[in-house]
C-alpha cells in the first residue's frame, strides 16, 4: 500500500510517500503504529493514540476521499493520505 | 413569561432624511417568538418591506440586531446580525459577525438599530452611554474602512466600536461589505449590505457604553460555562492553531476545495494556502471576537516584495476564492488582496469568484485584453487578480460589470457567459462544492440568501458535529442519497436558532447543544424553553424568511444550481464522479417542510408556526 503525507507530517518526515507491504489484512490503527514504528521521528505528529475519532482534531486518514476510522481494515493495495484535520470555515 | 436578563427591551428607529432619532420598545411577545438577531430582524424587514421595494431606495431599512446574550459571558455571544433587502439578489440579505460591536451596542443600552430612509449628505450615527446623535461624515467619507476606523478613534477615543463602508459602499457596488473593527477586519460580506448603507449615504454607526447587562442567575451561567468551555477549546484547537484555514489540505483531499471557477478537480499546490503554511511564515498572532474563547482569528504580515500587507489575515473563504478559484497559489498574494477587499469593503467570496468567472471568460475568448483594460487575465496570475480587485472596489473599467455580480455580468455579456455564472439565485457560491457533499445541494438551492455555506452548515454534522437530539448522534455519510430532506430541515432550524441568539456556528464542533442553547436562555434571560418551542422558533425564523422571497417571486425553478454543479463530476480527487441529485432531495425537502409543489409554504404549516401573509 502507498501511504501520501501531507504538511506538517511530510515535513517531519522529509518525504510525501511511503510504501508499506501488508501481508494480512490490517486495521488502519495498526497501520499508523507500523508507520511510526519505522518512523519515530512521525511519533508525535501521528500516534494512533492521539487520534480523536469523534473531532479528528489531530489528524485524519483519507482513502479515495473517504474519511476512515481507526478500526476499518486495509488492502494491500490501498493508497491512504494521512492529513490535518477538515475543520474551519 | 419574564424577562430578567439578557435584552434591553428596546432598539433605535432613525430616520435619515428626518434627521430624527427615537427610542422604541420591543414587546416581550416579539422577543419570545424570534428572539433577536436574524429572528427579529427577520420580522422588521417583512413588515417594512416588499417586492417593490427598491434594494438601494430610502424604503429599504437598515437593520442591526444582536441577540440575548450579547455582552454576557456566554461563549461567542458577541455577535450581531445585519438584514436589509439585498440590492445583489433582489431578496432576503443578512449577514453575520463577530468582533466587538454587538456587545458594545447592547452596552449602550440597545438591543438593535432600524435605519431608514437616506441622508442629504454623508452622516455616521454616534451612540455613547444611551445617547444617539448624527454625525457629519465628511471627514471619512471616500476613506478606506481600516481609516476610517483610525480617523473615528482619534476623534473620539481607542474604546468606540466602529462599523463602517469603504469606498466600495459609497459607490454602491453590489459586492459591497460591512466592516468592523478596523484592521481585525471583521466582514458582514454576503449580500451586498455595504452599498445599501451607502445608498443612505451613511458611512459608520460607532457605539460605546458601559452598562453592565443583567442576567438572571449569574451563578447558574457561571456553571454552566464552566462545564461546556474546556470541551469548546480542546474539540476547536485546530481552528486556534491554523485559523479557520486549518482544513485548506483537507478539503482539498475530499474534493471539496473550490478550484479553477468549479471546473478543476485536485490541485498539487493546495498546501502552499494552508492554514498551516500560513503559521509557519506569515502569522504574527491569533484574534479573538468579544466573549470568544475558540480564536480563529489570523493576524498576519508580509513586509516586503509586491504583496505587503498587515492585519486580518485570509479566512478559509478567502483563500478558496482568491486562491483556488483563480488558480492563485501565492499566500503573500491572497493576504494582501484579502486586505485590499477589507479595506475597500467588499465581499471576498463574491469578489474572487467574480475574478474567477472572468478569467474562464478570458480563457475562452469572451472578452479580451482591450475588454480588461490591458490586464492579462490568466489562471494563477497573482499580480491580474490584485489589480482586479481594485477595479472591482473603485467600479472601474470591467471592475463596473463584476461589482454587479456574476449573474448581472453574465446577463450583460451574453452569450455563453452565463454557463461561466456560478450562483444560487444571484449569491455567488462559497468555498464549499455541492458535489463533495449532497446535503449542501440542497441547502445551496433552498438557503434564504442565496448559495450560502451557513444558512444550512449541513456539512458541519458530515465531518465532525453531532446534535443527537435531532437524530443526528454521529457524523453522516456526505455522499448518501436518503436520509436528505428533514436532516437539511434541521440543520436550517438550528443555523436560523444560532443566528437569532447570535452565537458562532464553530460552537457546534466545540460540542454545544440545543440543552446549552436552553440552558443560557435559563440563566441569562430567566425563561424556560422547551426542545420543541426552541425548534419552532428555528422552524419559523426560516419559513419567514422564505415568505419574504415567496413575496419576491422565488419559487421551485430558483431552488436549483447551475448545470456545472448538476452535471459535471469532479474528474479526481476525493468527490471524483459524484453528483447530487438535487431533484429527489428537493421533493423529501419540501415535504419535510410543509410546502406544497413548487415551494410555497402550505397554511397549515404557517397557522402551526403562528406567520399569516
Amino acid at each position: 500500500m502507498v501511504i501520501k503525507l501531507s504538511a506538517p507530517f511530510s515535513e517531519k518526515l522529509g518525504a510525501r510517500e511511503i510504501s508499506m507491504e501488508l501481508k494480512d489484512k490490517a486495521s488502519l490503527r495498526s497501520v499508523l503504529e507500523l508507520l511510526v514504528e519505522r518512523y519515530p521521528v512521525l511519533e508525535e505528529t501521528i500516534n494512533p493514540g492521539r487520534i480523536d475519532e469523534s473531532y479528528g482534531y489531530a489528524l485524519l486518514c483519507v482513502n479515495e476521499g473517504r474519511i476512515m476510522k481507526l478500526d476499518e481494515r486495509v488492502n494491500d493495495g490501498d493508497t491512504i493520505r494521512i492529513i490535518p484535520p477538515i475543520m474551519g470555515g | 413569561m419574564s424577562v430578567l436578563g439578557g435584552y434591553c427591551g428596546k432598539i433605535l428607529r432613525v430616520d435619515l432624511e428626518k434627521k430624527e432619532i427615537r427610542e422604541e420598545t420591543l414587546p416581550e411577545e416579539l422577543l419570545r417568538k424570534y428572539l433577536g438577531g436574524s429572528g427579529i430582524g427577520a420580522r422588521l424587514l417583512y413588515d417594512m418591506t416588499d417586492e417593490k421595494t427598491d434594494p438601494l431606495g430610502p424604503g429599504n431599512p437598515l437593520i442591526y440586531m444582536t441577540g440575548p446574550f450579547a455582552g454576557t459571558p456566554v461563549p461567542t455571544s458577541g455577535r450581531h446580525q445585519i438584514i436589509a433587502k439585498s440590492p445583489l439578489t433582489g431578496i432576503y440579505g443578512e449577514g453575520d459577525v463577530g468582533g466587538t460591536w454587538g456587545a458594545g451596542l447592547k452596552r449602550c443600552g440597545f438591543d438593535g438599530i432600524v435605519i431608514e430612509g437616506q441622508s442629504g449628505g454623508p452622516v455616521y450615527i454616534l451612540i455613547e452611554e444611551g445617547k444617539a446623535s448624527l454625525e457629519d461624515a465628511g471627514f471619512i467619507w471616500g476613506k478606506d474602512t481600516y481609516e476610517t476606523d483610525r480617523l473615528i478613534k482619534e476623534r473620539h477615543g481607542e474604546a468606540v466600536s466602529v462599523s463602517c463602508i469603504g469606498p466600495s459602499g459609497e459607490k454602491l457596488v453590489k459586492l459591497s461589505s460591512i466592516m468592523h473593527d478596523g484592521k481585525d477586519a471583521r466582514a458582514v460580506g454576503r449580500t451586498g449590505l455595504g452599498a445599501v448603507m451607502g445608498s443612505k449615504k451613511l458611512k459608520a454607526v460607532v457605539v460605546s457604553g458601559s452598562r453592565t447587562v443583567k442576567v438572571a442567575d449569574e451563578n447558574g451561567l457561571k456553571q454552566s460555562i464552566k462545564d461546556i468551555a474546556p470541551g469548546i477549546v480542546k474539540n476547536t484547537n485546530a481552528i486556534k492553531q491554523h485559523g479557520t484555514a486549518a482544513g485548506v489540505i483537507g478539503t482539498e483531499a475530499i474534493g471539496d476545495f473550490p478550484l479553477k471557477n468549479w471546473s478543476g478537480a485536485t490541485w498539487d499546490k493546495i498546501e502552499n494556502v494552508s492554514g498551516q503554511r500560513m503559521t509557519e511564515t506569515i502569522l504574527t498572532g491569533r484574534y479573538f471576537c468579544e466573549s470568544c474563547i475558540i480564536g480563529c482569528g489570523r493576524e498576519v504580515e508580509v513586509k516586503e516584495g509586491p504583496f505587503v500587507t498587515g492585519g486580518a489575515g485570509p479566512e478559509y473563504e478567502t483563500i478558496g476564492t482568491l486562491g483556488g478559484m483563480c488558480l492563485v497559489d501565492n499566500l503573500e498574494a491572497i493576504a494582501h488582496g484579502s486586505e485590499l477587499c477589507n479595506r475597500y469593503g467588499i465581499d471576498t467570496i463574491s469578489t474572487g469568484s467574480a475574478i474567477a468567472f472572468a478569467m474562464e471568460l478570458y480563457e475562452k475568448g469572451l472578452i479580451g485584453i482591450d475588454d480588461t483594460g490591458g490586464i492579462e487575465l490568466t489562471w494563477g496570475n497573482a499580480e491580474a487578480m490584485v489589480e482586479m480587485i481594485h477595479r472591482i472596489g473603485r467600479k472601474e473599467g470591467i471592475g463596473e460589470l463584476l461589482g454587479n455580480g456574476v449573474r448581472e455580468a453574465a446577463a450583460r455579456i451574453g452569450g455563453r457567459a452565463v454557463e461561466y455564472a456560478i450562483h444560487v439565485k444571484g449569491l455567488e457560491f462559497p468555498a464549499h462544492d455541492p458535489r463533495a457533499y449532497n446535503s449542501l445541494a440542497l441547502g445551496y438551492a433552498t438557503s434564504n440568501r442565496g448559495a450560502c455555506h451557513l444558512q444550512g452548515a449541513s456539512y458541519f454534522f458530515e465531518k465532525t458535529a453531532t446534535m443527537p437530539e435531532l437524530g443526528i448522534p454521529e457524523p453522516k455519510d456526505r455522499h448518501r442519497l436518503d436520509d436528505q430532506g428533514e436532516f437539511q430541515k434541521n440543520t436550517q432550524n438550528i443555523m436560523c436558532l444560532m443566528d437569532s441568539l447570535k452565537l458562532c456556528k464553530f460552537l457546534l464542533y466545540g460540542g454545544v447543544r440545543t440543552t446549552h442553547m436552553r440552558e443560557w436562555l435559563k440563566y441569562v434571560v430567566g425563561w424556560d424553553i422547551g426542545f420543541e418551542e426552541l425548534m419552532e422558533i428555528g422552524d419559523r425564523v426560516f419559513n419567514l424568511k422564505r415568505m419574504y422571497n415567496v413575496k419576491c417571486g422565488i419559487s421551485r425553478k430558483d431552488d436549483t444550481l447551475p448545470p456545472r454543479i448538476l452535471s459535471q463530476p469532479r474528474r479526481e480527487g476525493g468527490a471524483k464522479g459524484n453528483l447530487p441529485h438535487l431533484g429527489r432531495m428537493l421533493n423529501e425537502y419540501y415535504t419535510a417542510r410543509g410546502w406544497d409543489d413548487d415551494g410555497i409554504p402550505k397554511q397549515e404549516t404557517l397557522e402551526k408556526l403562528r406567520l399569516t401573509w
